[in-house]
């Protein structure tokens, strides 16, 4: 789908990913075969809503998966033509911070607390770099330059709760970008922020991607950020993917009609509406989910059809999952 | 003309904050004045810090004002007996934001639902229960969940219970505190449906404090824009978003992601001040794209122009 | 730093008049005349008249108290009337074997304690979990003396590789002390090893838990740099207050442990002086025993400034 994967394999290819998740009820289905594409210099947005599995999503990619109680139970995550889940641990963990890095929602609480900053972004710098002594504060004051904090304002021995969010939000960047991987997934970096910190951070994010190249997988519930960064959108729905195409395409005409339905839920800001349109009832539980089309119960146009796996239609650039995606569209069969 | 409910003027609150030997003041809220016109929703917006929440508790004396009066039916909240409080409290109610930590996780829905009416000795038990039930419907819940614990929901069912509770006395204002920032999109409509609803079928005005403008701008009437313990600018919803005064208000429009057809946005430099140090004159200067010499020795006094009103020297 | 160290001082100061106090006072709760129950039923009037005028017990109650808590400023506790010395004399000359117990015991429940509560956290509802947990929870119910008692049976009496009881001074040798307190620091620090390690245990896996953790590994860090320079550092902060507990009940457990391995510490000292009712020594030991609690917290307070910057940015 990505521009530069019809020449050379995607930065990064979820395939047909599935998730186990074990809870007190049983095994359930975290993920239930998710696809997605990230090609290179793109950013990708997932959107979706609590538990729709996307933060699940971009932790098997790290492989950060909390052990014991969740399991891959098949797919694929290929890294650069290379599948990570076949890789031995030893060369996985050496790729987190150095080819893969991630950002996460609560700066203050994902920076130690009792460790300076400058210790904290010298980690990674010595483990993947290998840089020693006075190497390793000069690049972490050139990342931290970067992410625009300036070398005037050494922030190198404070500690994260001298920091305001912003700031915090803009070390854990840096840490990011210390080792200028190829990827970053960012879950969530803005939703801690106030809106006027998270126009600075989302304008930090897109500069880092125009200037050192850096693909970003962006993870939110925010359709109004997923519009501001991203080049295409991914639209997951418990635990599946239901919808993929170009931002713009996307949030213009949305397809599938879970889409449809977040968009029409939005309050707006350009025009008037007396009251706003709702998706009826709530996500379905991991361990009671419907058979077939798992929107099918909170679904308008769902029929008895919808009690089968939906195929994905692919309509213009955009990939429908959902069996009524043409008849919604007005699109026929080709 | 609209008739008033609720006069806010020059409302404090000071927190004391830090251990022994070290305390030091925190003004919350520093002079806050509003109207709160009878069925009017009126917004609070603003980012961290601005004082939106404590404004909200302050103004029903959730939490004791340092100093300033609250006109409300003919007396002054702030200083009001206990005994008249306690009366006066069937009028005033809250929802807050997160509603799993505002419910008490051991007693029922109906438990929940039944104690404001036992507190303000309203009704016998029949009474109170037919009450309560009319309520659980009319919030778009099930008699059925009436005997279940708040755990048993899920977080847009539990705004539901936060509304009912907030309904249950028959109030004449809510103070609506970030009602739906912790839910979903999908649910955030229909609770943000339901408080019009029952707005309607009521009649009670709302303090709607949030920080989503989009949400402020579907449900409000009125919006007071606060930073760092002030209103910086009072208007109309329409007005207030066709053509935003304050130098603030101005980013914090242009910084809502994704609007569309929205003009370059304007990025703020910095970070906001702690509300223990406070910028001098106008607390937004060390931000404003716009300061001038005075704005950094005076503080902007707020002026009327058009049925609107906005603390800024450029108005001036 | 230095500023947080003075603070601590200084609200240390009402901390430290509540002990004085009490252990003043405790001399006039005792019923009847101090002099003359410490005299005995045989003392005769003037016996006790003399004794009256040697403690002060004439003068009125506040003057006793200023006098008294002027004594106490010059370090004076006062003569033991058993024992023909003065009270600091007494605590000192019995001092070093309490120490080295106490120090010892320690170091064996920190030691025991931390690393079977990291190994716990690390393996969680592993077998080396479940087992170290066990262990513990038996070590947390048990005894002192009796577990004391235990051990002079198998290992003294039955194997004989330590002595059944008494204390090789310092001066003889390090290593013949050490061997020589053995047994009963076995005895008081597993038992405190068993409360140490679920301390450590639970707060390893809260810390483990922490968002900070997952940012660790997403770095690539080897598990081993993400639980030592991580994990450790941040759960040690709840760890220290108990370790400093644990000093404490040390202390107090030695009164017992010294009685049943004869030891002549600082435990026996004042289980002697309560059987004479020696008041002056019974007073100066339980001052003793006070103040050293205090500083230890003082201490870990200070520790936690080193430890954690919040604490001493707050």
């Amino acid at each position: 789908m990505s521009v530069a994967g019809e020449t050379s394999p995607p930065m990064l290819a979820i395939r047909d990913l599935q998730l186990g998740f074990r809870s007190h009820r049983g095994d359930v289905q975290a993920l239930a075969g998710v696809s997605i594409e990230v090609g290179e210099r793109e950013i990708v947005g997932i959107v979706g809503e609590s538990g729709c599995g996307k933060s699940i999503t971009a932790l098997s990619v790290m492989g950060l998966l909390p052990e014991g109680t969740t399991r891959v139970m098949g797919g694929s995550i290929e890294f650069r033509g290379d599948d990570l889940l076949t890789l031995p641990p030893r060369e996985r963990r050496q790729m987190r911070g150095r080819d893969i890095a991630m950002v996460f929602q609560e700066p203050m609480t994902s920076l130690n607390p009792i460790m300076p900053i400058g210790d904290q972004i010298a980690e990674p710098i010595r483990l993947h770099l290998g840089l020693k002594g006075a190497a390793v504060t000069e690049h972490a004051l050139d990342v931290l330059d970067k992410v625009g904090i300036p070398r005037s304002r050494n922030i190198l021995p404070d500690y994260p709760h001298q920091l305001s969010g912003g700031m915090r939000q803009r070390v854990m960047i840096a840490i990011a970008l210390a080792c200028n991987p190829s990827l970053i997934i960012a879950d969530e970096p803005t939703t801690a922020l106030d809106v006027t910190i998270q126009g600075q951070i989302l304008d930090l994010m897109v500069e880092a991607r125009d200037t050192f190249g850096t693909s970003i997988l962006f993870i939110t519930h925010d359709l109004g950020v997923v519009a501001e960064i991203c080049d295409r959108v991914v639209v997951m729905y418990a635990g599946k993917v239901v919808e993929t195409g170009r931002t713009d395409e996307v949030l213009s005409s949305p397809r599938h009609p879970y889409t449809q339905g977040l968009m029409r839920s939005l309050p707006s800001l350009d025009t008037r509406q007396e009251r706003l349109e709702t998706i009826p009832g709530s996500v379905p539980a991991l361990f009671d989910m419907p058979r077939g089309c798992r929107f099918r119960p909170r679904c308008s146009y769902a029929d008895d059809g919808c009690r089968r796996d939906p195929p994905v239609e692919v309509i213009g650039g955009q990939k429908v999952k959902c069996w009524k995606a043409r008849q919604i569209s007005g699109v026929h069969h080709a | 003309m609209p008739e008033a409910l609720l006069r806010v003027n020059e409302l404090r609150k000071d927190f004391v904050v830090g251990p022994m030997f070290r305390r030091k003041t925190v003004q919350a809220i520093r002079g806050v004045s509003f109207v709160l016109n009878k069925g009017e929703t009126l917004g609070l917006v603003g980012e961290s810090g601005c004082g939106k929440s404590t404004t909200g508790r302050a103004a029903i004396r959730l939490i004791e004002p340092s100093s300033g009066s609250i006109e409300y039916d003919g007396v002054d909240l702030a200083s009001v007996g206990a005994r008249d409080m306690r009366r006066l409290r069937q009028d005033l109610q809250i929802i807050f934001q997160d509603p799993y930590a505002s419910l008490d996780p051991r007693m029922t829905v109906e438990q929940i639902l039944t104690e404001p009416l036992g507190i303000q000795k309203i009704g016998t038990s029949a009474e109170r229960r037919e009450r309560v039930m009319d309520i659980i419907a009319e919030v778009g819940l099930q008699a059925a969940h009436a005997a279940r614990y708040p755990h048993e929901f899920s977080g847009g069912q539990r705004q539901r219970i936060g509304i009912a509770r907030s309904l249950i006395l028959n109030p004449k204002m809510i103070v609506a505190d970030e009602p739906v920032s912790a839910l979903d999109v999908s649910v955030q409509a229909q609770i943000i449906n339901l408080m019009q609803d029952v707005k309607a079928k009521h009649g009670m005005s709302y303090i709607f404090i949030s920080h989503d403008l989009s949400v402020v701008k579907h449900i409000c009437d009125r919006v007071a824009v606060m930073y760092l313990g002030e209103v910086v600018e009072t208007a109309s919803r329409d007005a207030l978003y066709e053509e935003p005064l304050h130098p603030y208000t101005k980013a914090l429009m242009s910084a809502i992601p994704g609007r569309r057809g929205a003009q370059k946005r304007i990025t703020l430099k910095g970070d906001i001040p702690s509300p223990a140090s406070p910028p001098r004159g106008c607390a937004f200067h060390t931000r404003c794209p716009s300061a001038m010499a005075i704005c950094k020795t005076t503080p902007p006094q707020a002026i009327e122009t058009g049925g609107r009103k906005v603390a800024c020297h450029l108005y001036n | 730093m230095i500023f947080f160290i003075m603070r601590r001082l200084i609200t240390l100061l009402p901390t430290l008049i509540v002990p004085l106090f009490l252990v003043f006072t405790l001399l006039h709760l005792s019923p009847g005349d101090p002099a003359a129950v410490m005299l005995g039923a045989d003392a005769t009037a003037q016996q006790v008249q003399a004794l009256r005028e040697q403690l002060g017990l004439n003068d009125p109650f506040l003057v006793q108290l200023f006098t008294w808590l002027g004594r106490m400023a010059t370090l004076d506790l006062g003569d033991s009337i058993f024992l023909r010395m003065p009270v600091m004399d007494a605590i000192l000359q019995r001092l070093e074997p309490t120490i080295m117990l106490t120090l010892y015991a320690l170091t064996i429940a920190v030691v025991v304690g931390m690393v079977s509560g990291i190994v716990a956290a690390v393996n969680r509802n592993g077998v080396l979990d479940q087992v170290s947990m066990t262990v513990a929870m038996v070590g947390v119910s048990m005894p002192e003396f009796w577990f004391g008692l235990m051990l002079i049976v198998v290992f003294a009496v039955e194997f004989r590789l330590f002595p059944v009881a008494g204390y090789t001074p310092l001066d003889q040798g390090f290593w013949a002390c050490i061997w020589s307190l053995t047994l009963p620091a076995v005895s008081v620090g597993l038992v405190q090893a068993g409360f140490i390690a679920r301390i450590t245990r639970s707060s390893m896996l809260d810390v483990i838990g922490e968002d900070f953790i997952r940012t660790a590994r997403a770095k690539g860090l080897p598990s081993r740099v993400v639980i030592l320079r991580h994990a450790l550092k941040n759960a040690l902060i709840p760890v220290l207050t108990v370790i400093g507990i644990t000093f404490a009940v040390l202390m107090g457990g030695a009164i017992a442990i010294e009685t049943v391995f004869n030891i002549p510490g600082i435990g026996r000292l004042l289980v002697n002086a309560v059987a004479r009712r020696d008041y002056p020594v019974i007073q100066g030991v339980v001052l003793f025993m006070a103040l050293t609690f205090i500083f230890i917290n003082l201490f870990v307070d200070i520790l936690y400034g080193f430890i954690d910057p919040r604490v001493k940015n707050q």
